[in-house]
């Protein structure tokens, strides 16, 4: 059940930021930057007593951000206040920019991949490592596709983008912290979706593990690069 | 000893608000003396403003929304040159809640417009075909301001919005226009003595949507978790007290859905905070919440009446 | 095009008033339940929307006078509400300038030193403008005030007034408002006798401008006794709902 594009990722790209990563999916591609726990730049009416804020900043190739990169913005909040440990950082902020760098479908998906990256980066206690992926039901077929591109996305009948927690607790369900459905489908084009993205953020989740063991195991070197096998 | 001062119910709900409503939950009621699946009573006006082309009043308990449309000629797309455009815009006044700020829309109104637009623009279950506002190839075309004003926020506004939009489309009638060798006329009811004909658009899909706050249930007695209260058609403290919230917008027409949208207990004037610090949507919460939704469509459907 | 007749040869304005009549007024107080005082207002086809928040601690504590309240007023009006769409809805100078002239007519008429360090927030929403959006924006806001239950001097009352071919017309609509006549409008407090704002700007001889302002004050005094019945009629409505 792995049908994704080459997946790559380079943690540790920016030399200012607290933690950053940058992830592709086939030529979707995101470079994400991680600053804080930190009080600076945090407004007195923003600060929380009782935990960190997120805030989050979705960056277009060109021009000023929309109100689609203000839905991404909080797409991506959505995801990651249900997976960062707000309350081990009181009155502070995390910062996170995600650049977008080419968008060939799913960018949704490569950035909360990115943001994951960057967040283990910059040590952010998290409850689990998050990954997300776009589904797509087929016009014509029917057929449930994982992780397309940008061409063929306008094919779909339906997108629906999971951002899903590898911490599964006893509960035989999944963890969906993000769910974004959009389009024409039945109830249970979802739930096959569902499945197909289980499957999928499976894949990028041994993915995500093997990059950061191999960034570690390559101890004292500067940066952790890797490929995908 | 000295006894301590009673207090009152108001007093317990500003100071402990997640206990109180736990309260109420318990014994499966809402504050405001609501089941948890009983959406508030919901008035629909059409063809209240008389300025605009097309528009709409709509009342769902304490949100009210007002929505105009204001149609222009305008020229078509770069790319498409036989449709129209459509846009729409949430604007949550100041006047709407307390903790509404004046100045540019804040990030929350941005991201109810990119919805909104996100659920009209939808390619495969287009409300109105863009090509209905094709005027001339190329030349001209009708461009469609669809504004909805905020005027009393008390949560729920997205399924409000999107209420009062599909009914001032409903409403909407175009003049009728006549292209002239690159001029453009609208047939204006000063020129002729009778007022010219208007043409109403065709409605190919019927959004209908239904917001829920997702809030734990925590059984004290197994201190084991079951499975969660649904609340339909939150109010803004019932927004405010959740971790999550989900959206789902169905098709009344083929029954199929069109958007389901975790959202996260967020309200507004709060732009920057963050409420939640958990929880996660299951597959089994989200059949609870399409087969409520689509109860909440037929009640829906019959307040816009025929189509 | 021929101008348009503004006044018939029978002494009837475009909408069939006499010279001096007033458009039709429907108004309601406790419209919204979050404002502490709110009014909904119709004057012919103007609507308007008013909601008073306060008063409370001020937002911004450069604002914070010491022996006094700050009024701010937040004017806003729907895109949809003229005859053209209006592409900036915030912020134009046309808005703002009407902002400030409603805040300096409240200031000076609501007891604001009795309420030191605070602030008053009056918000306005017009829903569809007809004419005379200043003078029903003023009339709305008393009623908001009132319901609010903020001390004042006395009822605001707010009346246009203009003069087609030297004959004086009050509470002018759109149409009579676009076409270059002169428009005073004019807020009087009845009872206090005083003018609270008087503002014009087109010119006006200084003979006739006598009349339309007389016509005007005239104007507000009737407004006085149609705002204070949609006051009263709130209150019964509030003792109906106490007894029960």
């Amino acid at each position: 059940m792995d049908n994704l594009r080459p997946l790559s990722t380079t943690q540790g790209v920016l030399y200012g930021a607290d933690g950053s990563a940058r992830f592709h999916m086939g030529s979707t591609s995101v470079l994400v930057s991680v600053n804080g726990p930190q009080s600076q730049g945090l407004g007195m009416r923003d600060e929380q007593e009782d935990r960190a804020i997120l805030d989050i900043s979705h960056i277009p190739i060109s021009g000023t951000a929309g109100v689609a990169d203000k839905h991404m913005e909080e797409c991506i909040r959505t995801t990651f206040e249900s997976a960062i440990l707000l309350g081990y950082h009181p009155r502070t902020m995390i910062q996170v920019i995600a650049q977008t760098i080419k968008d060939d479908g799913g960018l949704l998906a490569a950035s909360i991949n990115a943001t994951t990256m960057a967040l283990m980066d910059a040590g952010i206690p998290m409850t689990a490592i998050v990954a997300a992926v776009t589904c797509m039901v087929e016009k014509e077929t029917g057929a449930i596709l994982v992780d397309q591109t940008a061409e063929s996305l306008e094919r779909a009948k339906s997108i629906h983008t999971f951002a899903i927690s590898s911490a599964r607790g006893n509960s035989p369900d999944p963890n969906v912290l993000l769910l974004h459905s959009l389009g024409l489908f039945t109830e249970s084009e979802l739930s096959h979706c569902q499945e197909a993205a289980v499957g999928a953020t499976d894949a990028i989740f041994a993915f995500m593990r093997k990059a950061v063991s191999k960034k570690i195991e390559k101890g004292h070197q500067q940066d952790g690069d890797m490929q995908e096998d | 000893m000295t006894a301590l001062p009673e207090l009152s119910f108001s007093v317990f709900q500003r100071l402990q608000p997640a206990e109180y409503q736990k309260r109420f939950l318990a014994q499966h009621v809402r504050p405001d003396g609501r089941g948890l699946d009983e959406a508030r009573p919901t008035a629909l006006t059409m063809g209240a403003i008389s300025t605009a082309d097309g528009s709409a009043l709509v009342r769902m308990g304490g949100t009210t929304v007002v929505v105009g449309i204001k149609a222009e000629v305008g020229v078509p797309p770069m790319d498409r040159d036989n449709v129209g455009w459509i846009v729409p815009n949430l604007e949550l006044a100041p006047i709407c809640h307390p903790s509404a700020r004046p100045g540019p829309p804040s990030t929350f109104a941005q991201v109810c417009s990119h919805r909104l637009y996100e659920i009209l623009i939808n390619e495969n279950a287009p409300v109105i075909d863009l090509k209905d506002l094709c005027v001339e190839q190329g030349k001209a075309c009708w461009v469609l301001h669809i504004d909805a004003v905020c005027l009393a926020l008390d949560g729920s506004v997205l399924d409000a919005a999107l209420l009062g939009m599909v009914a001032a489309l409903k409403n909407l009638r175009l003049p009728e226009v006549i292209y002239d060798d690159e001029t453009v006329t609208v047939a204006n009811p000063e020129d002729g003595q009778e007022e010219p004909p208007k043409t109403a658009l065709n409605l190919h899909h019927l959004p209908l949507s239904s917001s829920f706050a997702i809030i734990p249930a925590e059984d004290t007695r197994t201190s084991s978790a079951s499975s969660p209260h649904m609340l339909l058609d939150p109010t803004t403290d019932e927004e405010e007290l959740t971790e999550q919230r989900l959206w789902v917008v169905l098709d009344a027409k083929s029954e199929e859905l069109l958007c389901i949208q975790r959202l996260a207990g967020w309200v507004e004037g709060a732009d920057a905070r963050c409420t939640g610090t958990g929880g996660t949507v299951s597959m089994d919460v989200i059949k609870k919440a399409i087969s409520q939704a689509k109860e909440r469509a037929t009640y829906l459907q019959a307040l816009l009446g025929d189509f | 095009m021929s101008r348009l007749e503004l006044i018939s040869p029978e002494g009837l304005r475009i909408d069939g008033r006499r010279p001096n009549e007033l458009r039709k007024l429907t108004a309601k107080v406790n419209v919204l339940s979050q404002a502490d005082g709110s009014a909904y207002l119709e004057q012919g086809n103007t609507k308007v929307l008013a909601a008073v928040y306060g008063p409370g601690e001020p937002r911004q504590r450069s604002k914070v006078v010491h022996d006094r309240s700050f009024i701010s007023v937040e004017f806003n009006i729907a895109p949809f509400s003229a005859g053209e769409r209006r592409k900036r809805t915030k912020g134009d100078k046309r808005s703002l300038e009407l902002a400030y002239t409603i805040k300096e007519t409240f200031e000076a008429v609501v007891i604001t030193t009795q309420f030191p360090r605070s602030q008053i927030n009056i918000y306005l929403q017009v829903l569809q403008a007809d004419g005379g959006t200043l003078p029903a924006c003023i009339n709305a806001s008393t009623l908001a005030l009132v319901n609010a239950g903020i001390p004042m001097l006395d009822y605001v009352c707010a009346c246009s007034a203009g003069s087609i071919e030297k004959t004086p017309i009050l509470d002018i609509n759109y149409v009579e408002e676009s076409s270059d006549s002169p428009d005073v409008t004019v807020a009087y407090l009845p009872k206090v006798g005083k003018v609270a704002l008087l503002q014009m700007e087109a010119r006006l001889h200084i003979d006739v401008f006598e009349k339309v302002v007389a016509l005007g004050t005239d104007g507000c005094i009737e407004m006085r006794s149609k705002l204070d019945t949609v006051i009263r009629q709130g209150m019964q409505q509030l003792v109906n709902q106490l007894e029960q």
